[in-house]
């Protein structure tokens, strides 16, 4: 496997094909979120409680990738030249937050499934977020510019304002619904 | 050995254009003072991608098949060209 692939998967996959694998990899981090109780309430914010049925869960990835989509689009729509899908969009912002299983994958583990404030594995686990995290956005970004076939300055301010955004939005919507 | 048609004088840096045309099979040899084309004036590459584009009916969807590359990453590379050609016309112009 390249190493490309691994930060930028769109030169190879898009469309519906990307709709697909992400949304199968949304479904099973959120099936895991709620087996481990790993809230994402939005995407810069990971919080621990087992308190919820599995729709929450779904509902907090649900929501924040369809809004962080809607924003991306709405952007595409306004400043792109290309004929933008949105099939393309909704798919690539949906693979591109696979890596945000990772946490509640390690929290299966039995050393991680329950630990204290501030002890050694919440660190752990806030590490292993944290690079998804990143993984996540660096795929965000090339998901949008490949998406939108957008450049330089557009590109990268258009990208932060449409992920603060739909984090307002997202943590809005979720006060709202849950 | 495929040389390159060259574009641009070597001395200058303007854009060549054409002086003369020969046949090979008669020898007859033509004269005159011609513009090359927009699509020579082209890379290699973009020009192998419009004829590709043109066998393929004009679908995106089987260019993006044949090049083993998703769909919108096909469709940048084709506006990168029509931006190129809008550049050509205006430079033309």
């Amino acid at each position: 496997m390249k190493s490309s692939n691994l930060y930028n998967p769109f030169t190879k996959i898009a469309g519906f094909k990307s709709f697909i694998i992400g949304l199968t990899g949304l479904l099973i981090t959120s099936y895991l979120a709620f087996l481990t109780g790993t809230h994402f309430n939005g995407l810069l914010n990971i919080d621990f409680a087992k308190d919820a049925d599995y729709w929450v869960f779904l509902t907090e990835n649900l929501s924040n990738w369809l809004l962080m989509s809607i924003f991306m689009y709405a952007s595409g729509l306004m400043l792109s030249k290309s004929k933008i899908r949105i099939v393309d969009i909704l798919g690539t912002t949906l693979l591109s937050r696979i890596p945000l299983v990772i946490a509640p994958l390690f929290r299966i583990l039995p050393v991680f499934q329950s630990f204290v404030f501030q002890s050694w594995e919440m660190y752990f686990i806030i590490g292993f977020y944290l690079v998804s995290l990143i993984w996540t956005i660096i795929l965000f970004f090339n998901a949008f510019k490949i998406s939108c076939n957008l450049k330089n300055e557009k590109l990268i301010v258009s990208f932060i304002v449409s992920i603060l955004l739909s984090e307002i939005c997202t943590k809005l919507i979720l006060k709202i619904v849950i | 050995m495929n040389k390159r048609l060259p574009l641009k004088c070597p001395s200058c840096e303007n854009l060549l254009q054409v002086k003369q045309l020969y046949c090979e099979n008669c020898n007859t040899e033509v004269t005159g003072l011609y513009s090359l084309p927009v699509i020579s004036r082209l890379s290699t590459e973009d020009q192998k991608f419009i004829l590709d584009f043109v066998k393929a009916s004009g679908s995106l969807k089987i260019m993006a098949q044949n090049m083993k590359l998703s769909y919108p990453t096909v469709r940048n590379l084709l506006d990168e060209i029509i931006n190129d050609i809008n550049n050509l016309d205006t430079d033309e112009e």
